[in-house]
């Protein structure tokens, strides 16, 4: 397109607007991928928090007979013990969910295939997330500033990941204006929330109760509602792409929580009836109260 | 509007292809520094002033002063006015591609 400033090409006839409605949908196409580069970026970065939270706290939680190192067998723990493992798997579960709802609502660039890229990062982080689950298992001698490096490599994916496409945002130019509107969640979405937060709560509170099996039925319950509901308006990938950053905020406070929970359910002498149901109530609170926050609106979202 | 032909509401601040293709970028909830602008539509300084010029005296565009480090940059981002015309713009344009000879209903793209 060169100086195209002069008044002759009015478009009245078919060809020239056809012609025109596809330029202007391949420019808006252009630019909308470059603002999901900065939420891409954003998106990498904190699942590489989390990620790194996970598997340091894995490394914390893990407790040997003396009470340093790793523990000698996940099989070995107590029904406690078991609990804080299935207090740190879920969050973790969830979070990879949303995530990738975030992720599915993103544009992406001609440069770069989703799938594969997803395909490659999620190996290069889960090969050292279980690596270490091995050497908290097989393992317990191993020095914890070893698993401490390992549970850093298992978050540097990402890590590359979010510095290259932030990157990319800023070299495009392009940013996303401060919203002009704000809304509540949508009824499902306000629903889906606060059953999320309400369950997991509830997972967290069993994992220092003296019920294992209760806890257990919680938490297989989640895992199944979350496979269920994924690819329905109920689902966590349609939860992720409403949200705003209260929620995600909201979130972030209460997977940190449930997996501090789980340090201490392993780690603390403090009763763990009660860190468990202190931990679930404090995890459970921001999720509900935010489903019923506004999140900002853009136009053409 | 009914019974009149489509090209009747074809806004006149958005019937050059540089225009056009201007307020096509910034309708997509967001805010492009000039010289991206420029780049990505493929133009020069000259015509991308000019035709920025004439957006925002129709009130279609905001232009904003900032700095990105030590370097001013020149900040772009639609009105709402500027959304609601190039919406109306592209229903037209739509109409006249599907060969319309009827304005069509203020139906969002």
């Amino acid at each position: 397109m060169s100086d195209q400033s002069g008044d002759s090409t009015s478009p009245t006839g078919r060809e020239a607007a056809t012609r025109l409605l596809q330029n202007g949908d391949a420019v808006s196409l252009r630019v909308r991928n470059a603002i999901d580069d900065r939420t891409r970026a954003i998106a990498e970065a904190w699942l590489g928090v989390g990620v790194l939270a996970y598997a340091v706290c894995l490394v914390f939680a893990s407790k040997g007979e003396d009470g340093t190192g790793m523990v000698p067998g996940v099989q070995a723990a107590s029904p406690v013990g078991m609990g804080a493992i299935l207090t740190l798997l879920i969050p973790f579960f969830v979070a990879s969910s949303l995530e990738r709802g975030l992720q599915q609502s993103l544009h992406t660039t001609a440069t770069a295939k989703p799938g594969r890229r997803r395909s490659v990062v999620t190996a290069a982080s889960l090969v050292p997330l279980l690596f270490i689950t091995g050497l908290v298992v097989f393992a317990p001698a191993t020095p914890w500033p070893i698993a401490l490096v390992v549970a850093f490599s298992a978050s540097l994916p990402l890590g590359v990941l979010s510095v290259r496409s932030a990157l990319r945002a800023r070299a495009s130019g392009v940013r996303r204006p401060a919203p002009t509107l704000v809304a509540p969640l949508s009824p499902a979405n306000q629903v889906s929330m606060t059953v999320l937060g309400l369950w997991l709560g509830a997972a967290v509170a069993c994992g220092g109760l003296p019920f294992p099996a209760v806890g257990a039925i919680i938490v297989i319950g989640l895992l199944f509602a979350i496979g269920v509901l994924d690819v329905t308006r109920w689902g966590l990938p349609q939860l992720a792409q409403e949200w705003g950053r209260t929620q995600w905020i909201a979130f972030g406070f209460s997977y940190l929580t449930a997996i501090i929970v789980a340090v201490l359910l392993a780690r603390s002498a403090w009763d763990p009836s009660i860190v468990s149901s202190v931990g679930g109530i404090l995890v459970a609170v921001p999720l509900v109260v935010t489903a019923f926050r506004p999140a900002p609106i853009w136009a053409d979202r | 509007m009914t019974g009149q032909h489509p090209r009747h509401d074809l806004d006149d601040a958005l019937l050059t292809p540089l225009r056009f293709s201007v307020m096509a970028a910034l309708r997509a909830d967001a805010e492009i520094d000039f010289a991206t602008l420029r780049d990505l539509l493929e133009t020069d300084d000259s015509a991308l002033s000019k035709a920025i010029s004439t957006l925002s005296t129709a009130g279609y565009v905001s232009v904003r002063k900032g700095f990105v480090g030590n370097r001013p940059r020149t900040w772009l981002t639609a009105t709402g006015a500027g959304v609601a015309a190039m919406s109306i713009h592209v229903t037209a344009l739509q109409a006249i591609a599907a060969g319309s000879s009827a304005a069509p209903g203020a139906a969002d793209r």
